[in-house]
């Protein structure tokens, strides 16, 4: 079961330029990445835009595996800054889990 | 039977509670070390100023005997990456041999590091002197090259900062800000008007960042690589001393782009024109140009095991690329020291993983 909050994609919001929500899940992000994550952006995108706080905690190790390199950026035919998205959820991840 | 089924049934079920716990506890495991590892980052960026804490003797040694001006209104700016290369390297060598009594001492560290230079102290004698002397020779060659364009510049010693990098990729962006405010204002102190970088992530901090983090940034950031690049546009003469018979031979090199400067900056292609421009022939590998591929050492902190692994797929590009008879002979040029950390380690064969300042001060002779 996933536990909803808004407040978590409205933090996300206010850290920066997230657009998660132009990711239309085509997954064309993915064929280019080095590091051939276990989760796809798309997922975590949606666990994010959903608010699923406990999803994003369960996938940070994905998370911080990001090379933040964009070569999934160059496939992005809708232009999310994945890699953007990325930081900030490390950011979100940084501050409310690790208090740092 | 049925009993049977259920004891078996049963079993099936512990089995799979167990191996959840195990998961769960692995999960927590590595959460935690990510935790413990950023905060102690964290901690050295703001009682220490840099991520990776080291000596201003190791970070100044470059610029010995090269008569740089101290301070003035244009600096070379290092970033301190090419002098951390050698310590990071030998600190790894160091945590990966105790990697099981590092982890468990984590909690332990990160309360001591406040007080105690633990990367300072894990660094210790850690960096190896060949390393040392190269990376450092990677720095003296672009000074080199910037005097040799006409370029004057100083260089700001031990009141030189990190510019944060590794935190704000993380998302310790508290912390980043603190010091990118403070690094900002150290710099303002000091009359400096423009910083002349010298790889893609100080330069990306400066260029791009700051301005976004820092209210007031008003510092130009202009990479040596431009610099060079300008120079040889209005003087095209800087590299008289090209020998002719080395230009005919038409030596190649495969250019291995660093993922900021062609993505985040859209800098790509600068390394292969300025080598074409002097006579070198830019190889440009499957995966290359805009598109390179990632060396893996922006997840180095946190997951070594994995930046080896894309450091050897990306050494494999290079590779396909090969006609018979090269045999790793073709040198991979490179403008980052992180990428020639990680490629250097991910060799198996002959090949040669060069800084391009390098490139330049022996292909083109301008010494």
């Amino acid at each position: 079961m996933i536990k909803a909050n808004q407040e978590i994609y409205k933090q996300l919001l206010s850290i920066g330029d997230f657009n998660a929500s132009k990711c239309f899940s085509c997954g064309s992000c993915t064929a280019l990445c080095p590091v051939g994550l276990d989760i796809l952006p798309r997922t975590l995108f949606r666990y994010a835009i959903l608010g699923a706080g406990d999803k994003i905690i369960e996938e940070s190790d994905a998370i911080f595996s990001c090379l933040l390199c964009r070569l999934c950026e160059e496939m992005c035919p809708e232009g999310v800054n994945i890699a953007e998205n990325i930081r900030m959820l490390r950011q979100y991840i940084a501050e409310r889990e690790y208090n740092l | 039977m049925n009993s049977a089924m259920t004891n078996s049934r049963m079993d099936g079920n512990l089995n799979k509670m167990s191996s959840n716990m195990n998961m769960d506890n692995n999960k927590n495991a590595q959460t935690d070390r990510k935790c413990h590892i950023l905060s102690m980052l964290s901690q050295n960026l703001s009682i220490r100023r840099s991520a990776f804490p080291l000596s201003s003797i190791s970070l100044t040694a470059w610029a010995r005997g090269l008569d740089i001006r101290r301070g003035g209104s244009a600096v070379l700016y290092t970033g301190h990456m090419y002098q951390m290369i050698p310590y990071l390297k030998g600190a790894q060598k160091r945590q990966s041999a105790i990697k099981e009594v590092s982890d468990k001492m984590m909690p332990i560290a990160r309360l001591i590091n406040p007080f105690l230079n633990l990367t300072g102290i894990m660094s210790l004698f850690s960096a190896n002197k060949n390393d040392i002397k190269r990376y450092n020779g990677y720095l003296r060659n672009i000074a080199v090259i910037l005097k040799k364009c006409g370029i004057e510049f100083g260089y700001l010693y031990g009141l030189e900062d990190y510019a944060g990098t590794l935190l704000y990729d993380m998302g310790v962006y508290n912390a980043f800000e603190r010091h990118a405010d403070r690094v900002f204002r150290r710099l303002k102190r000091l009359g400096i008007k423009t910083v002349i970088t010298v790889e893609p992530h100080t330069t990306e901090m400066f260029k791009k960042i700051y301005p976004m983090a820092v209210d007031g940034f008003d510092i130009e950031a202009v990479t040596y690589l431009e610099l060079l690049e300008h120079a040889l546009k209005s003087n095209g003469n800087i590299f008289s001393h090209i020998n002719n018979a080395q230009k005919r031979q038409k030596k190649a090199v495969w250019v291995h782009d660093s993922c900021v400067y062609a993505r985040h900056l859209d800098m790509d292609g600068i390394i292969a024109s300025l080598l074409k421009k002097t006579g070198i022939e830019p190889l440009i590998p499957y995966y290359g140009g805009r598109l390179t591929h990632c060396c893996g050492g922006p997840i180095e902190a946190l997951f070594p095991e994995k930046t080896s692994q894309i450091a050897k797929r990306r050494i494999e590009h290079f590779k396909k690329g090969e006609n018979e008879g090269d045999n790793g002979h073709i040198p991979v040029v490179t403008a980052c020291p992180i990428c020639h950390l990680n490629l250097h380690e991910a060799v198996s064969d002959k090949t040669v993983v060069e800084d391009v300042s390098n490139v330049f001060i022996n292909d083109m002779r301008i010494m």
